[in-house]
């Protein structure tokens, strides 16, 4: 299986005795391309160029460990390997490699936890961000709601944007949620984070004033109009057609 | 490390001094927030907030003052404030009961325990304000001189509040005590 | 009841009710805590919306910081499906202006990913601010391989391109100039640092909803 040639591939790493630090010309030239095709689910097939020579020995087990693990528990292991990669591409530590991957794997499975056992990698991949994002695991499942047939991974993929802009959780969810739930509402989506990205740099509040302007354009009001506060005196809009 | 060192480090653009001084005071603005809103995700939007407007105005604190002190000005504003639109807010989407979703979150009480549960339920049927005063007077143990700094109202008043406050919960609580 | 003046016409006694003040006590000792990354995720968020001027290397290049907050997901739609376009989005712009920190205005890099005409992928498009000798796209298309996919130069002084031919779904990416530097596309889909520092996300469209 393609686990076997991940592990023949990592086990055959040249470079003992320290992480990588500068890929040099030999290395690249003595190291191992090859291209493992590493099947996650029967729908998706990713081609992941795997090269072994970026880890040293020590990382590589590890590494290996990690990933024999993760397919032990059904997990995919290409997001795994290419977080690998990345780690390695941004000269990040044997150490700081094996922490991230295995954080990742976790969160692959409270993903997997939250979504369901039948989604997709890529919905496990957006929704182990946003958890990586500080987003409440039930908020994370609360998407999956939103979308019992179709894909979850652009409302999580906004919603972790959106939080990470600093946009409080609750009121993204609210957001989110009221979006994802309408049909063909992945534009909608994406133009959601497009405006909060471009107006939270505007200054304080100004993220959250976007993103409630957006979607009194987007969202038909549903439900019985509020009663008005107190001391509240607009006249009550009402609602879009 | 002192605040004022955080503090200056932050202005010079060094984002771990920022996330120190955060690590140090989070707790309890989210502690503040949390007694003051009754809700543990506001609490945590609110500190949010106040942080946020904490760190685009750290060029203005002036180091004479207790950060602390400066930074539950603006926490206990940012409470006020969502209190506030609490009171205004309508539900603008989809009423929607998701099984896995927390439609409201539970009065705090409920989730400190039953023998906290009834003194958070009889806080929050106070005015906010002697709410406010009570817990900066009796939770957070500051002296009246600090309260007012930090509420920009007189000692008098807040003398008031506490004591009407103090009162108005012994009259919830002793009712219940039948 | 609310006191709107700070000035009683006699000094307050102190209702101090020290058994009352005992239980209150009590009661906020007792406060469910806060999850252990809570704080630092509240740190990280505030740093990402306040983006401070970066500072300038030596080459001129600007450095990217681990919490240079946003990664822009683009909706690219490859294949039959329409190209989604936001009609805000700054496709030409060379740079863009913010000014959310204390300090001045700070020019930000720009970028853009759009469908190929008739063919399967996308191009991305990177606008620097400043020069730069090499600009390489990585993502988990390529391994994270810089030499993989290095983007050229347009006739435009600063703006980079690259043809990438994607699969439907969802791709994580950033940018590496000169060979040292990390960049992110500030008004693109956003990937929490997770150690390494942050990357875009981009959605090409062409499965099913």
């Amino acid at each position: 299986m393609n686990l076997t040639g991940a592990v023949l591939l990592l086990a055959l790493a040249p470079l003992i005795g320290g992480p990588v630090r500068e890929p040099t010309a030999d290395f690249a030239q003595a190291g191992l391309r090859d291209a493992a095709r590493v099947s996650v689910d029967s729908t998706v097939w990713r081609q992941v160029q795997f090269d072994a020579a970026r880890f040293d020995s020590v990382t590589a087990s590890a590494l290996r460990e990690i990933l024999s693990s993760a397919a032990e528990r059904g997990l995919p292991t290409a997001p795994l390997i290419n977080r690998a990669l990345e780690g390695a591409a941004r000269k990040a530590s044997g150490t700081r490699i094996l922490t991230v991957v295995r954080e990742y794997s976790a969160a692959l499975e409270q993903a997997r936890t939250m979504l369901g056992t039948e989604s997709t990698v890529q919905e496990l991949e957006a929704g182990a961000s946003a958890l990586r994002a500080g987003i409440d695991p039930m908020i994370v499942a609360s998407v999956r709601t939103t979308r019992p047939t179709g894909s979850a991974y652009v409302p999580l993929m906004v919603l972790t944007d959106l939080v990470i802009r600093g946009v409080p959780t609750s009121t993204a969810r609210d957001a989110v949620t009221s979006i994802a739930r309408m049909p063909k509402s992945d534009d909608a989506l994406l133009g959601l984070q497009s405006t909060v990205a471009k107006n939270a740099v505007r200054g304080p509040g100004m993220a959250v004033d976007a993103l409630r302007r957006y979607l009194r354009t987007t969202v038909p009001a549903i439900g019985p109009p509020p009663a008005p506060a107190a001391l509240d005196r607009k006249p009550i809009r009402p609602p879009p057609s | 490390m002192t605040d004022a060192e955080l503090v200056a480090r932050t202005r010079a653009g060094d984002p771990d001094a920022f996330g120190a001084l955060v690590s140090r005071y989070y707790e309890a603005c989210r502690r503040f927030a949390y007694h003051m809103l009754g809700d543990r995700s506001d609490a945590e939007d609110v500190v949010q907030d106040t942080l946020m407007r904490a760190y685009r105005a750290i060029a203005r604190y002036d180091e004479r003052d207790q950060f602390r002190g400066w930074l539950f000005r603006i926490l206990t504003n940012q409470c006020r404030n969502a209190l506030t639109a609490r009171g205004r807010r309508t539900r603008r989407f989809v009423q929607d009961d998701l099984a896995l979703e927390q439609a409201h979150a539970p009065a705090a009480g409920l989730q400190l325990g039953a023998e906290h549960a009834a003194l958070a339920r009889a806080m929050a049927q106070l005015d906010p304000l002697q709410r406010e005063a009570i817990l900066l007077k009796y939770a957070e143990g500051l002296e009246y001189t600090e309260m007012a700094v930090i509420t920009g109202v007189g000692e008098s008043a807040l003398k008031m509040r506490v004591k009407r406050g103090s009162e108005r919960l012994r009259g919830i609580l002793g009712s219940r005590n039948d | 009841m609310t006191d709107r003046n700070d000035v009683l016409p006699f000094d307050a006694p102190e209702g101090h009710d020290a058994a009352l003040a005992a239980q209150v006590v009590a009661m906020y000792a007792a406060t469910p805590p806060a999850d252990s990354g809570a704080a630092d995720r509240c740190a990280r968020a505030v740093l990402a919306q306040s983006m401070h001027a970066p500072e300038v290397g030596t080459s001129g290049l600007l450095r990217p910081r681990w919490w240079w907050g946003a990664a822009a997901a683009v909706l690219v739609v490859a294949g039959s499906a329409t190209l989604w376009r936001s009609p805000a989005l700054p496709r030409d712009a060379a740079t863009s202006v913010t000014s959310s920190s204390p300090q001045s205005a700070v020019v930000q890099p720009t970028g853009a990913v759009t469908a190929i005409d008739g063919g399967d992928g996308v191009r991305f498009d990177l606008t620097l601010p400043a020069a730069a000798r090499e600009v390489a796209l990585v993502g988990d298309f390529n391994g994270w391989d810089e030499k993989a996919t290095k983007m050229a130069r347009r006739s435009k002084a600063q703006t980079w391109s690259a043809e990438v031919p994607l699969t439907p779904g969802r791709h994580v990416y950033a940018f590496v100039i000169d060979g040292t530097r990390w960049l992110v596309d500030p008004l693109a889909p956003q990937v929490p640092d997770a150690g390494f520092g942050p990357s875009n996300a981009v959605v090409v469209e062409g499965g099913v909803q």
